[in-house]
């Protein structure tokens, strides 16, 4: 059972990842690879907010959100300027920057040794150590995203995301400042993967910059790919199948000296498969 | 939806033919060893290595008739990437309800270690960096920073060295080394150039032009394959005539004649060794070998470790290990602090005429 509330926990936060990533590529069409770096700098916020500066969890979220905002506010303004591939490849030099600086900024991030020891959340005195506690809480999280998600894009200023998505010029025609709207999105998903960030920092207790990667933000996109463009529901099943998919893979009786192997090849191999026939995801609303 | 159905019911039946290495013998009690490897991606080589190697310690323990337990062996694959540790440790704890846990590297041991310690299981570790994490349950086997470094300023002084270029890959353990190297570098007078270079670099002509021409008598390597290989060549493609020495890099190479005539420092091959390389050459042996003694020695514990329960638990075997103090396996002798850290000398070796040769002073 353990075991299972530790995956639910690792569902819990890629979903909220998978949730706020697509806010900006599903709802508004803005393929950004940059979901990773936000991550990291909520996580490294938590790690260094408590660790050092004695911070508690939910100090260290705000902390994680307020950074990520200010990043996100002037990286967003650049990013307006540019649509399709082009916004794909600016925005996975971002995520190429903080893995830098998360790597050589030695004195504050540890470089490549990490940081460890990071505390578990305490509200009023209770301290939620236990994982079933922390599940509870994560999911708690997740489902105020998955909230906000639905609630966005069921108001005007989400018609105006999807109508920048199928058509940004024609969008600008109609009067809409498209560079505001696509900031403003952008600015919102990177606040929300910090507080994922915080959670996996907690949970894990350890983080190095490997996590943070631009392959990780290859494994959200592949996530909400698989799930489903543009659907808060598809965000969900897509963490829950690409998390769930390695654990169930190593139930299975594979000579171990090639398991891990051969797990790889299952695994892609299934993706391959999940893509030849639901090419728009799982609760595709939009297809790139 | 039908077909997300389909796929996950395909999975699951998948899953459902799996069939786990079951204890062989039914009078025996199973003592469960969980090993998380990096088996793909970037360290593979070298967690594949080490599975082969602890694999065949416990193989042949099981060999025994005369042994009082089993040992099950659970191997999993922990890309050596954070989540994925914390899922295996989750599985090895919750799931496979493991004895012992082996964990590799330091950042698996900074996510195993206290949730050993939590959960009062043992746990083995090959990396560094143990500072703050240990514990009754966790113990570590490989050579320390300070060994290693002691065996890197041995080799300086027999050589004669007083000035040294360093390149150091830009990861953790590379870290754990270098900074109290350079201390020591400072307090015997050696003079010393620091060249850092990151995981996936692929051309290394301008650092070894540096190098080629900087003042330096040798060059001290740390790095994981393939950026060894890589930075060796360049090496021999700008014919660097200076003494070249790894930090244990040596080892990792299946290339022999890339390497002849270039340094190992530090962990230990012994003559011993060469006799039970199981096919490892060129996959990281040295490592490796401290895994196999590593399962001789928990092993032995469980045979030996007095005990009023059907299996000892993680405690009696703690007790047991910490009693001894003092191990000999095929790679050295081990003697155990009371942090839990066996501690072994290093050992320069060379390639020589295609042979990884013990290089005495």
């Amino acid at each position: 059972m353990e075991y299972l509330i530790n995956l639910a926990i690792l569902f819990s936060i890629y979903s909220m990842l998978a949730l706020s990533l697509n806010m900006v590529i599903g709802m508004s069409g803005l393929v950004s690879l940059a979901q990773a770096a936000f991550y990291g700098i909520g996580a490294y916020a938590t790690a260094i907010g408590m660790t050092s500066l004695g911070l508690g969890f939910f100090t260290t979220i705000l902390l994680g959100i307020v950074i990520n905002v200010a990043i996100a506010f002037v990286v967003g303004k650049i990013l307006a300027r540019f649509q399709y591939d082009y916004y794909a490849i600016v925005s996975a030099g971002l995520s190429v920057i903080v893995f830098s600086i998360l790597l050589n900024w030695k004195k504050v991030t540890n470089g490549a040794l990490g940081i460890y020891g990071i505390g578990k959340p305490v509200v009023a005195g209770y301290a939620f150590y236990s994982n079933s506690a922390f599940l509870g809480l994560a999911l708690l999280f997740t489902a105020a995203i998955f909230a906000l998600y639905v609630w966005i894009d069921r108001s005007s200023f989400g018609r105006v995301l999807k109508a920048l998505r199928e058509d940004e010029r024609l969008t600008h025609v109609m009067g809409y400042k498209t560079k505001y709207y696509k900031s403003v999105i952008f600015v919102l998903s990177a606040a929300l993967s910090g507080i994922a960030g915080a959670f996996f920092a907690s949970y894990i207790a350890f983080i190095d910059p490997t996590t943070f990667q631009l392959k990780e933000g290859i494994f959200l996109f592949t996530i909400i790919i698989v799930g489903g463009l543009s659907s808060a529901v598809g965000s969900i099943v897509g963490a829950l199948i690409l998390i769930s998919l390695p654990e169930v893979l190593r139930f299975v009786g594979l000579p171990y000296e090639i398991a891990a192997q051969l797990q790889q090849i299952i695994y892609g191999a299934l993706l391959v498969l999940m893509m030849i026939f639901k090419p728009q995801g799982f609760f595709g609303k939009f297809r790139m | 939806m039908k077909k997300l159905l389909s796929i996950l019911c395909m999975v699951l039946a998948l899953a459902a033919c799996g069939k786990k290495e079951e204890n062989q013998n039914n009078v025996k009690l199973t003592v469960k060893i969980g090993a998380s490897f990096p088996l793909s991606g970037n360290m593979a080589s070298i967690g594949n290595a080490a599975q082969k190697a602890l694999s065949a310690a416990i193989d042949e323990v099981n060999k025994n008739p005369d042994n009082k337990y089993f040992y099950q062996l659970i191997v999993e694959n922990d890309q050596m990437d954070p989540r994925q540790i914390n899922s295996v440790a989750s599985k090895f704890i919750y799931q496979d309800q493991v004895n012992v846990m082996f964990s590799y590297f330091s950042i698996a041991n900074r996510i195993m270690a206290p949730l050993a310690a939590q959960n009062q299981i043992i746990n083995f570790s090959f990396g560094f960096g143990n500072d703050g994490l240990q514990s009754k349950y966790n113990f570590q086997n490989f050579l320390t920073v300070e060994a290693e470094n002691q065996a890197v300023i041995k080799f300086f002084k027999a050589k004669k060295i007083k000035n040294v270029d360093l390149v150091y890959q830009n990861i953790g353990a590379a870290d754990e080394f270098l900074n109290p190297l350079l201390v020591l570098l400072k307090q015997e007078g050696i003079a010393y150039n620091v060249h850092r270079f990151n995981k996936n670099e692929r051309d290394f002509s301008i650092l070894v032009s540096k190098i080629k021409n900087s003042s330096s008598q040798a060059v001290l390597v740390y790095a994981f394959e393939p950026e060894a290989d890589i930075l060796t060549k360049e090496f021999r493609q700008q014919s660097l005539s200076k003494i070249v020495a790894y930090n244990d890099g040596l080892p990792m190479t299946n290339d022999y004649d890339l390497y002849e005539g270039y340094y190992n420092i530090g962990s230990v091959l012994t003559p011993e060794q060469y006799k039970m390389l199981w096919g490892l050459k060129g996959q990281n042996a040295a490592y490796a070998t401290y895994l196999y003694d590593s399962g001789k020695i928990i092993v032995d514990a469980y045979e030996h470790a007095p005990t009023t329960h059907k299996v000892p638990t993680a405690d009696e075997i703690s007790d047991y290990l910490h009693a001894h103090e003092v191990y000999s396996g095929v790679v050295n002798s081990y003697k155990l602090d009371a942090k839990g850290q066996f501690h072994s000398a290093g050992q320069t070796t060379i390639i020589k005429n295609g042979q990884l040769t013990v290089y005495g002073d």
